[in-house]
């Protein structure tokens, strides 16, 4: 399981319960964990553990010229990819109804999620909107379709995990913890400022 | 147990049971309304203290003594609030206990079953009771509060357990096992009545910890709930804000950033690939089949299908070349031209051969035999052309400068060659 977890992680694949549960409960393993850490260590990257999550991936230790180039590339795609999460999760949250947002371990069954988005003009529209930027991009016209690709792209990038391919439920990964550390960062590091929580609570009665 | 034959308790009990449906509604939807037709019933339920009549007339209710039985049974969270009152409760197991000894040095045999009977009820209840509130709270946890579905009052659900908890903690805390142990510091004090109080203390010894580790999830669970509750809120708020900002981007260099956090430093995936070694021979027979393998799939490749519409074609017609008899003979006009050096009028050759033509059974006016050989010598090749001369024999026609009516053609090799070929 070592060669399989190290594998996955110099991937940059997101190790948690969700997604690949057998290098999970193997690095569960405190000397599992020292040993991939110390081979890590060799190639300039760190074995992280998010809390919060319960998940494993791995981490640069500094920007130097041979990983800048990578990281410019990579943290480009997490730029153009950042909003239209935000904007999916937050649609989500009105759909469902819910006060806690989808993260790792979470269970979405798509087919309860139909009726609202066919039924809710407001939801339709946002999804439409949603659907015509990156990634989500697709020429598909109908609600129901919308969503279905929506949540295909999101289990291509391993957002989501099914147990088997024909399921209607959804199994979230530790990837959505991921953002909402990014946003608890920007907020925190005054990189944004984001609207309070009164204000935000008058706008909600506006509507 | 004094007061009551098990005759008496039996018929509570099928009591209960002969009107379970009506009993089961009236706990589960609150209230029944009763009818003409259950009214005895009702009447006999009622005098047997399970139910009690509503404010609204008509209705009744389950009593809160079925009630509290079947909460618990039923385990229903509302009886984890049940505080036992520590201070109480040992008070009067102490009395009890005290009654039992004086009982016991009176050799008073029956009271002292009595009082011992007593003390094991008390002693049943004070555990059973705080094993319950335990048993709630470990359930509201693990089930994250799952008898409320708001986040929050899951957070509300959490602060009350938690400071019921620690309430628990601070009642359970004022039984001293040193005091319990007094209690069998007496000559003669029955072995049964030792095991009862032993196995109390034994329980409590066990229940503290459990008690603490209760509390520590709890705080976790909030610190958790808590932590939910700010992450809902910073996603809405981002939300909120990135459709106000549409022109937000992150920052292009964020991860140059000297306070990024450690969590955030995500490390870009590494190009994994591996060569084969193909001198190495242990690895030659699984390379053979992984190679042949390949074969196999490339030789069972499916054919696409395609789509496939029919070609109509008209055979190529077959034309005979057919000769004009007359433009040979403007080919020979022209051969005599250059066999001859001397240049030939095209009426002198009609002349000439007029009759051989006629013989072959061939006619042709002079008139078109003219425009024939100046046709035939337009369609000469420009080096041909160059090669002979065309002369043309006519008049201008009246009243026109430039229009002539010609009666003849003559054709002739042109001067330099005709030196070349007498030198």
């Amino acid at each position: 399981m070592f060669k399989e977890s190290i594998q996955k992680l110099l991937c940059g694949t997101v190790i948690c319960q969700t997604a690949y549960e057998a290098e999970y409960l193997y690095l569960k393993a405190e000397s599992h964990n020292d040993k991939v850490n110390d081979f890590l260590a060799n190639l300039d990257r760190k074995l992280t553990y998010l809390d919060s999550a319960d998940a494993y991936y791995c981490t640069f230790n500094q920007v130097d010229e041979s990983n800048e180039h990578e990281l410019s590339v990579l943290f480009t795609e997490m730029r153009s990819t950042f909003r239209p999460l935000v904007e999916f999760l937050d649609l989500l949250l009105t759909a469902t109804q819910a006060d806690l947002p989808i993260r790792a371990k979470s269970v979405l069954n798509i087919n309860e999620l139909f009726e609202p988005f066919e039924h809710d003009q407001t939801l339709s529209e946002q999804l439409r909107r949603l659907t015509s930027i990156k990634p989500f991009k697709t020429n598909k016209t109908e609600t129901r379709e919308q969503l279905v690709m929506v949540f295909q792209k999101l289990e291509e990038l391993q957002y989501f995990v099914r147990k088997n391919t024909g399921s209607s439920r959804y199994y979230a990964t530790a990837r959505f913890d991921l953002i909402y550390l990014l946003i608890e960062f920007l907020n925190d590091a005054e990189l944004v400022t984001l609207p309070e929580q009164e204000k935000s609570q008058q706008d909600e009665l506006l509507f | 147990m004094a007061g009551f034959d098990s005759s008496q308790v039996a018929t509570l009990l099928r009591q209960i049971g002969a009107y379970n449906d009506l009993l089961a509604s009236a706990y589960v939807y609150g209230s029944i309304a009763s009818d003409e037709q259950d009214v005895n019933t009702i009447n006999l339920l009622h005098k047997s203290g399970l139910i009690r009549p509503d404010d609204s007339p008509g209705e009744y209710r389950v009593t809160t003594d079925l009630k509290r039985m079947l909460n618990r049974l039923m385990r229903k969270q509302t009886s984890y609030r049940q505080l036992t009152d520590m201070g109480k409760v040992i008070d009067a197991i102490e009395e009890v206990v005290k009654d039992y000894q004086l009982a016991t040095l009176a050799k008073e045999q029956e009271d002292a079953e009595y009082y011992l009977d007593q003390l094991d009820d008390l002693l049943y209840e004070t555990k059973d009771s705080l094993n319950n509130n335990l048993e709630n709270m470990h359930f509201a946890i693990v089930s994250q509060f799952g008898f409320v579905s708001s986040l929050s009052n899951k957070i509300r659900q959490n602060e009350r357990y938690l400071s019921h908890a620690q309430k628990l903690l601070n009642e359970l805390q004022q039984i001293d096992p040193h005091d319990c142990y007094e209690w069998l510091d007496w000559v003669a004090c029955p072995n049964e009545f030792a095991r009862k109080i032993s196995s109390f203390v034994y329980w409590y010894n066990q229940i503290l910890p459990k008690l603490r580790l209760i509390i520590d999830n709890m705080r976790i669970s909030l610190f958790r709930l808590r932590r939910d509750e700010k992450q809902a809120s910073q996603l809405r708020n981002m939300a909120r804000f990135l459709r106000k900002h549409p022109e937000f981007d992150l920052d292009e260099n964020l991860y140059e950033l000297s306070y990024l956090p450690e969590q955030l430093k995500y490390a870009p995936s590494m190009p994994l690939k591996s060569y084969v070694d193909t001198k190495q021979t242990d690895i030659e027979q699984p390379l053979l089949l992984l190679v042949q393998s390949l074969r196999k799939q490339a030789a069972v490749t499916p054919i696409k299908p395609r789509t496939t519409s029919e070609v109509s074609f008209k055979p190529i017609e077959k034309v005979a070349a057919e000769e004009d008899f007359f433009e040979q003979q403007t080919e020979l006009l022209f051969e005599r031209v250059i066999i001859t050096s001397n240049s030939v009028s095209a009426l002198s050759f009609y002349q000439e051969f007029q009759n051989v033509w006629l013989a072959e059974a061939q006619m042709i006016e002079p008139k078109a035999w003219i425009e024939l050989v100046f046709s035939c010598y337009c369609k000469l090749t420009s080096a041909q052309q160059k090669a002979l001369n065309i002369k043309m024999k006519g008049v201008a026609v009246n009243g026109t400068t430039d229009n002539y009516s010609y009666s003849d053609v003559v054709i002739e090799l042109k001067a330099e060659l005709k030196a070349e070929l007498q030198a």
